[in-house]
C-alpha cells in the first residue's frame, strides 16, 4: 500500500502527505474555503440550465466591433477577463474581505489590510490603462475604446435585446 | 545523500521540455507576466491566498513592468536552473527545487490574482518542485507516484462531482453550459461558422448532453487508476483527447496540466524489473 511504502520510507513525507489528503477531503466535503493546493475541481458540475436572457461585453476600438474569432483563446481571455473583472471583481473582493479575510486571518493573528485585498476603483484609470493595453496586442493603435454590455435573449436563437455602458456594479 | 537518479532525471527532463514548449506557447499568446501587465486584481477564497496577498507582492507587481519581467524571468528560467544543478551540482538538487518551488508559489498566487487564468489549471507548478526536493531516489519514486495518484483523483473527482451535484442528470446541462461559454461568438460573431456550429449543438440538446456524458464516463475511468497502473498509458491518451476536445468545444486552454501526464507515461524501470523478478 502506497501509504505504508512512504511511512516505511520517510516519515515527514508521509505526514505531509497524509495532511495533504486530510485537507483534500476536507476541502471536497465542506466547498467553502479553499487552502492552495487543495482545490475542488468540480467544474461544470452543478445544473447548468439555458436562461431567457444573456449579457456579454462588446468592445469597440475606434469605431470596429473586436470579434473573438480573429484572436486566439487566450487573447480573446485578455480583452474580456479585465471588464470581467472591473465589474465584478471589487465587489467580490469587498464581500470575501468582509466576510472571510479579516475574521479568519484574525484567527491567525494578523489584522488583515483591507487595502490588500479591495481595488480602489477609478473608471477614468482603468479605461485609459484598457486603451493602451488593448494597443499591445490587437494589432493596432487604440485611439478610442467604447465598451458596452449587451443583453441578449435566448429562444431557439440569440438576439440582442438591450445595450448599456460598462459600469462599476459595486459604485 | 543519495542523488545519482537516472529516473529523476529523467522525469526533470520531460518536465523541462514540457515546460518550455509551454512557455513559448504562452508567450506567443501574450501570456507572460508582463505581458498581462497587470492593473486590477481579484481575490478568491483561498486562505494561504491571503496570506499572500497580505504582504502586498501582487500590489507591487500592479504597474511595475520592471517587477513583472523580474518575475516572469525567475518564473522561467528555475526550471532551467533545476536542470542544469541536476547536471553539474547533483547534491544541491534539492536546495535548487526548494528555490523553484517559493519562486513558483509566488508567481502563480500572484499571476492568477489577475485577469488570466485559474489556479486550480497551475497545480502542476505549485506541486512538482515539492518532488524534486527527495533526498534518496526511493523518496522521489513514492513522492511521484504519489503525484500520480493526486492527478488520478483530479481527474476522477470532476466525473463524480458530475453525479454529486446533478449535473449529468439534465439533458439541457450542455446546452447551458454552452450557451454560457460562448456569448461573446453567439452575440458579436452569430454567422460564423463555429458559432453556427456551437448553437446547433445548443438546439440539439440530446447531441450535446452526449459530449457531456461523454466526458464524465472518461473522467469516471480514471478511478480505475486507483487500483490498477497498466492501463496508466490509455488514461493519459484520454486526458489529451480531453484537453483537446476541451479547447475546441468549450474554448478552454488547459494545456498547463499536462505536467501530471508525466505520472502516467514515465514508469520507473528498475522499480518494474525488480517487481517482474518477485513475482
Amino acid at each position: 500500500m502506497y501509504l505504508k511504502e512512504l511511512f516505511l520510507q520517510s516519515k515527514i513525507w508521509f505526514t505531509l502527505v497524509a495532511i495533504f489528503i486530510v485537507f483534500q477531503l476536507v476541502n471536497n466535503l465542506r466547498q467553502d474555503v479553499a487552502i492552495s493546493p487543495v482545490y475542488q475541481y468540480g467544474m461544470y458540475s452543478a445544473p447548468i440550465p439555458p436562461r431567457p436572457l444573456y449579457s456579454s461585453f462588446e468592445v469597440k476600438v475606434n469605431g470596429r466591433v473586436l470579434r473573438p474569432e480573429h484572436y486566439t483563446v487566450q487573447q480573446w481571455d485578455k480583452i474580456i477577463l479585465p471588464l470581467v473583472y472591473y465589474s465584478n471583481a471589487g465587489c467580490n473582493n469587498k464581500m470575501i474581505y468582509d466576510n472571510n479575510i479579516r475574521r479568519l486571518l484574525s484567527y491567525v493573528g494578523i489584522t488583515a489590510d483591507p487595502s490588500n485585498f479591495i481595488y480602489p476603483y477609478n473608471r477614468q484609470a482603468f479605461l485609459e490603462w484598457y486603451r493602451l493595453y488593448l494597443s499591445s496586442f490587437i494589432g493596432e493603435e487604440a485611439y478610442s475604446v467604447e465598451v458596452n454590455v449587451n443583453k441578449y435573449r435566448f429562444d431557439s436563437s440569440f438576439q440582442k435585446s438591450d445595450q448599456a455602458s460598462l459600469v462599476n456594479l459595486c459604485k | 545523500m543519495q542523488i545519482n537518479d537516472p529516473y529523476r532525471s529523467k522525469v526533470l527532463r520531460w518536465y523541462c521540455i514540457i515546460f518550455y514548449v509551454l512557455m513559448l506557447y504562452k508567450w506567443v499568446n501574450g501570456m507572460f507576466l508582463y505581458q498581462l501587465q497587470p492593473f486590477l486584481f481579484s481575490t478568491r477564497q483561498d486562505i494561504i491566498t491571503w496570506l499572500f496577498m497580505q504582504t502586498g507582492v501582487h500590489k507591487w507587481l500592479i504597474g511595475n513592468r520592471s517587477a513583472d519581467i523580474l518575475m516572469d524571468g525567475l518564473f522561467y528560467a528555475a526550471p532551467l536552473l533545476l536542470l542544469i544543478t541536476e547536471r553539474r551540482a547533483k547534491t544541491l538538487l534539492p536546495y535548487a527545487a526548494i528555490l523553484m518551488l517559493i519562486i513558483n508559489w509566488v508567481y502563480v498566487q500572484c499571476y492568477t490574482l489577475y485577469p488570466s487564468t485559474s489556479i486550480e489549471g497551475k497545480t502542476p507548478w505549485l506541486l512538482f518542485p515539492l518532488i524534486f526536493t527527495a533526498g534518496s531516489p526511493v523518496t522521489f519514486s513514492l513522492l511521484f507516484k504519489g503525484l500520480r495518484y493526486f492527478f488520478i483523483f483530479l481527474f476522477a473527482s470532476s466525473g463524480v462531482w458530475k453525479i454529486m451535484q446533478g449535473g449529468i442528470f439534465h439533458l439541457d446541462q450542455m446546452s447551458g453550459i454552452l450557451l454560457e461559454q460562448h456569448k461573446d461568438f453567439l452575440g458579436l460573431s452569430p454567422s460564423y461558422w463555429y458559432t453556427r456550429f456551437i448553437l446547433w449543438l445548443i438546439t440539439h440538446e440530446g447531441v450535446s448532453y452526449l459530449l457531456y456524458l461523454m466526458t464524465a464516463l472518461l473522467q469516471l475511468t480514471f478511478l480505475t487508476g486507483f487500483f490498477v497502473s497498466r492501463w496508466d498509458r490509455w488514461l493519459g491518451i484520454a486526458f489529451i483527447l480531453f484537453v483537446l476536445m476541451d479547447h475546441f468545444f468549450m474554448r478552454i486552454t488547459y494545456y498547463e496540466i499536462t505536467p501530471f501526464l508525466l505520472t502516467l507515461f514515465i514508469k520507473n524501470e528498475v522499480q518494474a524489473r525488480q517487481t517482474v523478478k518477485v513475482f
